[in-house]
């Protein structure tokens, strides 16, 4: 019982996590007369919230080495105009995916200068740099939709993983990878383990073990299920899942996540031992810029066509996305599986108010005092451990 | 019966069913300077967090009456309001305001809305003459000496119209001068009826200025005498629980090649021409010896290490370093300085030395990451090898290896630090103030363990502001004074007394 106390202590934001999620899950399940929790309903939820949920995982590290991307969004907005201005003027689907990794690459090199080395704060540096895309976005495009964008430029965002046995009842590929995917995942983890007791490091405890493997298997699949029983997986899923795969083992194992968080835990004490807090900075919002380049192309296959609104407010979402999540707004902590949970909590969200017809008013409303209270809860719970 | 002004009746606290007090009885006499002094983690601070309310008063069980009456606190106005005032080791001044914005904040004179410069002014330069300090109520903080900062916190307390002021470890981060200094402000503060609870580290401090001591060991009392009473060996015993031959542990080091030399460093101030952070300091160092360095606070100690190091962010104009036989290039950033053999641990292990906020294994790790990694990744089971290895060695006191940072003890914070260091494997080891803030149990341990590196054949340089400290770990030590090196003494030759340090550091020639 104490113990229990004691993990409840320790985890919670964890739990609260859990808890919010179950809470709007009902709530709108509710509220839309069963229409919320359909396969089809989820699967385009987490679709719609594949973009923001992309751009949260470099977001963390981001906000973990105390920094912010206000600018995000607009970035979205304009790699999208300046890629579909690619596509109408015939350009191979090739040649406009390098542009787009040149132009993210500069605006990571950009953020990175100003911010990293100049060391101007981050949440005016890319303020600034927010309504600068926004200026060329307007300017590429000339302020009007351009589209569509050819077919094989809309793979990524559109498509869904063929079945295996034609057309049926759930999609086959989509259930092979699931379970492909679990028995990695338990492998994987009893390999581990039997490393680490082999060295003594912990006391064997596999029924422990086998029960949380079990659970995450069970909410995996769960997940998994949502598409297998629709249309299978999108390929944008797939690439969310894979980036989460990397930047979870980036942050836990290697030199450059230790820095990460080193930076944004103790920047002095960073550096006195040894770490290069500028180029770690500069190369965290390379590889986010890079990330909002994917995301961009995701979302313009997904819609079709540039619009000049397009990626509004995005930055926020992800943003809130992430404190809900568990990343720490003063830095130091953070996790790429919670912020894209919080992210997604947020697309359902967006998604459950407009099912009920509700409109951008309280779709602000509600939003933004969400992120009050994450963020409340994050000082909080900060305070506690203090 | 005496006159107590104070009496704390069996206090005990605990923390989520740790107890840290053990009915504890502290009794303070009118008009006496009381001394508590205990190793870290005996209960000094928390026992004093109770006394000025920072822990309301249904968190912990016993009873205080103060001036007679029975109080119970709810938050630090309360003990204010009952003439209890408390200055922590760290200031809670505003660095961009006066000294008079500081005196009176968030107890201004108000006169329907607007501030009575006048009177605050008036009382300020009052209060500033009572405690001797040569500065104007309009002084900026921040251009203030440490010193001089410590003593506009009292100036803060006494504008309370307090009759009991607590300082905790006050004299820490002072200078001999500034120290001595306080210690006769407190006198005369005596003399004017103020009695003052005064905790420190520093025994021959306490054993100048108490008139009663309390001796605090495992959050019990374990005993209160007159001043009288006591000498340093009795008062050591009765803090560790035992009795121990002496601070210093006995040690033969045998100096072998010069590991580290550097000429005519220098350092240009960067906003004024002409003046110099660093001027041409010469210094060698060798294998299996320990160099210290003394000097006064501002005397160029930390930024002459830093600078070595490649922290300072100021740039070297000329010098030269050479390490381990090989010209170096100044080092631009503690990485490559790291690289190439030299590590440095800061005096302020919280603000620059830990990720208070992260566990020991990624603290300890942190510099010495490329060793137990391959492209990049980390390999775990080695690392969290090494570090249980680091910390068995040094017994370092913790639940795990994945304790966080911040729940560890002074000493043991430090004992961290040391085993991150001692993993980047390096052959110079700069220490700035190694035992500041930690208790006598620990200072023996770092002693003890600087002996076997040295031993080992490192090459260790500390910068140290006690006295005693210095003298009897350095083989050598240079005295600097205003960013040059003043004096070169010799244990070898008998040259290093306290008071030849004392002159040089004074600027003596």
């Amino acid at each position: 019982m104490e113990k229990l106390k004691y993990s409840l202590k320790n985890n919670f934001q964890k739990y609260t996590l859990v808890i919010e999620m179950i809470a709007i899950f009902v709530l709108f399940q509710f509220l839309t007369n069963g229409l919320f929790m359909t396969t089809r309903n989820l699967s385009n939820l987490m679709m719609q919230g594949t973009t923001c949920s992309l751009i949260a995982v470099t977001m963390m590290l981001v906000i973990v080495t105390c920094n912010a991307d206000l600018s995000a969004g607009s970035a979205i907005g304009f790699i999208g105009t300046f890629a579909a201005t690619l596509q109408v003027s015939q350009w191979n689907t090739g040649i406009t995916f390098a542009a787009v990794i040149a132009v993210a690459l500069v605006l990571g090199l950009w953020h990175g200068f100003w911010i990293a080395y100049i060391k101007l704060p981050a949440f005016i540096v890319t303020l600034a740099t927010q309504l600068v895309l926004k200026g060329l976005n307007l300017f590429v495009g000339g302020g009007v939709s351009i589209g569509p964008v050819s077919q094989s430029f809309s793979h990524l965002g559109k498509t869904y993983l063929p079945g295996l046995f034609g057309a049926g009842a759930f999609n086959g590929l989509s259930l092979v990878l699931t379970i492909a995917g679990i028995v990695a995942y338990f492998s994987l983890n009893i390999v581990q383990e039997k490393k680490k007791i082999k060295l003594g490091l912990v006391t064997p405890d596999w029924n422990r073990k086998r029960l949380m493997m079990i659970g995450v298997a069970a909410i995996a699949f769960a997940i998994a299920s949502i598409f297998i029983f629709y249309m299978g997986f999108p390929l944008a899923i797939i690439m969310l899942v894979v980036l989460v795969a990397i930047f979870e083992f980036v942050v836990k194992n290697t030199k450059f996540g230790r820095h990460v968080f080193a930076v944004g835990g103790n920047s002095e004490a960073a550096r006195l031992s040894g770490v290069n807090i500028e180029k770690t900075v500069m190369c965290v919002y390379i590889l986010h810029s890079l990330v909002v380049g994917l995301a961009a192309v995701i979302y313009l296959g997904r819609v079709g066509q540039a619009s000049p609104t397009a990626g509004t407010s995005f930055e926020f979402t992800a943003i809130t996305g992430c404190v809900v999540g568990g990343t720490s707004i003063m830095g130091g902590r953070g996790n790429v599986i919670g912020a894209v949970i919080g992210t997604m909590l947020m697309a359902s969200l967006d998604n459950g108010m407009s099912l009920l017809n509700l409109g951008q008013a309280s779709q602000f409303l509600v939003k933004g005092l969400v992120l009050m209270l994450a963020i409340t809860m994050d000082v909080i719970s900060l305070k506690k451990n203090g | 019966m005496e006159d107590y002004i104070l009496e704390m009746r069996n206090i005990s606290k605990d923390f989520s069913g740790v107890q840290v007090l053990h009915n504890i009885t502290f009794n303070v006499k009118r008009g006496e300077i009381h001394c508590l002094v205990g190793e870290n983690g005996a209960g000094k601070s928390t026992l004093m967090k109770i006394l000025s309310g920072v822990y309301p008063n249904n968190e912990f069980s016993g009873e205080m009456i103060v001036n007679g009456e029975r109080q119970r606190f709810f938050k630090i106005k309360d003990s204010e309001n009952a003439g209890i005032a408390i200055i922590y080791q760290e200031l809670g001044l505003v660095g961009s305001m006066t000294i008079c914005e500081n005196i009176f904040l968030g107890n201004e004179i108000v006169e329907r809305g607007k501030i009575n410069w006048d009177i605050e002014n008036r009382k300020c330069f009052d209060l500033l003459e009572r405690l001797h300090l040569s500065e104007l109520p309009s002084a900026v903080i921040e251009r203030l000496g440490t010193g001089k900062q410590q003593l506009v916190e009292i100036a803060k307390a006494l504008c309370k119209d307090i009759n009991i002021l607590i300082l905790d470890e006050p004299t820490s981060s002072l200078t001999e001068a500034d120290s001595k200094n306080l210690l006769n402000i407190l006198r005369q503060l005596r003399e004017q009826g103020i009695t003052c609870i005064y905790i420190s580290h520093k025994l021959n401090e306490v054993l100048e200025i108490a008139d009663t001591i309390t001796v605090l060991r495992d959050g019990r009392a374990i005993v209160t005498k007159p001043i009288a009473e006591y000498d340093e060996q009795s008062l050591i015993g009765y803090m560790v629980g035992r009795s121990m031959d002496g601070y210093y542990p006995e040690c033969n080091h045998k100096p072998g090649d010069v590991m580290i030399e550097i000429k005519d460093w220098t350092v240009p101030h960067k906003k004024t021409p002409g003046r110099f952070i660093l001027d041409h300091v010469n210094l060698t160092a060798r294998k299996g010896e320990i160099i210290g360095i003394a000097g006064l606070m501002g005397a160029g100690r930390t930024e002459l290490a830093m600078s070595i190091f490649g922290a300072l962010g100021e740039k070297v104009s000329e010098g030269s370093l050479i390490l381990d036989g090989k010209l170096q290039k100044q080092f631009k950033e503690p990485m490559e300085a790291i690289e190439s053999g030299l590590m440095y641990l800061s005096e302020d292990r919280k603000r620059y030395g830990l990720l208070l906020n992260s566990d020991l294994v990624t603290n300890i790790s942190l510099s010495s990451l490329d060793k137990i990694s391959k492209r990049g990744v980390i390999d775990k089971n080695a690392e969290i090898e090494k570090v249980h290895k680091g910390i068995r060695d040094l017994s370092v006191k913790t639940s795990s290896v994945f304790q966080l940072a911040k729940k560890l003890s002074g000493g043991n914070q430090q004992k961290v630090v040391f085993v991150k260091a001692l993993l980047t494997e390096p052959k110079v080891l700069i220490l700035d103030e190694p035992t500041r803030g930690i208790d006598v149990g620990s200072k023996y341990e770092i002693y003890q363990l600087m002996n076997a590196l040295v031993d080992d054949g490192l090459c260790i340089i500390m910068i140290s502001s006690e006295l005693p400290e210095v003298i009897n770990m350095s083989d050598r030590i240079y005295v600097m004074c205003e960013g040059r090196i003043s004096r070169e003494l010799d244990a070898a030759k008998d040259e290093i007394t306290q008071e030849k340090i004392l002159f040089y550091a004074a600027g003596g020639r």
